[in-house]
């Protein structure tokens, strides 16, 4: 299992034979970002509040890469891709986020499958011969 | 077809879609058949910077860009600016494949 995320890609196909391309996974850097634009700093209570009114804008913000809609998005900044996704039709937008929904649900149960079998293989082998010597196993 | 030299403000360099480092003032210049970078840097991720490829991105009028492979870079003054050796200027489809066609 990768710990450091690789910059693949998946290409998702909407309706009207359009598409999306999306980060495979988030980095924790983006995972971050994402988060700080859902729970933005409320100043009266001096905490991070979630804003449901972001939360679906800040998984598409941080996941969407390119499109084939007629407005080019790639490289562009994150508040000109806002811009642009301000502009679509709500249903259009809706269909965008649940398409990421379920991607990152499907990666999300394959890296606990991942992570079982990690724990599964791991769990057998003493990592430290530390372990070994706090049994009482010493030499000399 | 580019010729002589290209400035401007806002660019980037990545490393595949992750940011590599975020440039504030830019001149490309063609040197001979070689293309030369120097930029200041508004912030940059060393982990990223340290990957390879590496690929400079510059916006252009109506949402294009033009993109350069980046062979070699420099970081001068604790890493506020920036020289590199770049290749020649590069299709979108080169650095993207045909995810946009297919």
């Amino acid at each position: 299992m990768d710990r450091f995320v690789r910059p693949d890609t998946t290409k998702l196909a909407i309706s009207d034979g359009d598409w999306i391309l999306i980060r495979r996974r988030l980095t924790m850097g983006e995972a971050r970002a994402q988060l700080e634009r859902a729970y933005p700093f409320d100043r009266v209570s001096e905490k991070r509040i979630f804003d449901p009114l972001q939360s679906g804008l800040a998984l598409v913000l941080a996941y969407l890469l390119d499109w084939s809609l007629p407005f080019p998005i790639r490289d562009r900044a994150p508040v000109e891709v806002q811009a642009a996704l301000d502009q679509l039709d709500k249903d259009d937008f809706a269909e965008i986020r649940d398409a990421i929904e379920t991607h990152e649900k499907a990666i999300d149960a394959e890296r606990e499958e991942q992570k079982k079998t990690r724990r599964t293989a791991s769990g057998s082998e003493p990592t430290s011969p530390l372990h070994a010597v706090a049994a009482g196993a010493m030499s000399g | 077809m580019l010729e002589g030299s290209v400035t401007g403000v806002d660019a980037a360099i990545r490393w595949h879609h992750y940011p590599a480092a975020v440039i504030r003032g830019y001149v490309v210049t063609r040197v001979g058949a070689d293309w030369r970078l120097k930029a200041t840097i508004a912030s940059r991720n060393a982990y990223n910077l340290a990957q390879r490829p590496l690929v400079l991105v510059v916006p252009y009028k109506g949402g294009a860009c033009w993109y350069w492979p980046v062979h070699e870079y420099t970081l001068h003054e604790d890493g506020a600016k920036l020289s590199a050796r770049l290749g020649p200027p590069l299709e979108e489809s080169v650095i993207y494949g045909s995810v946009r066609t297919a």
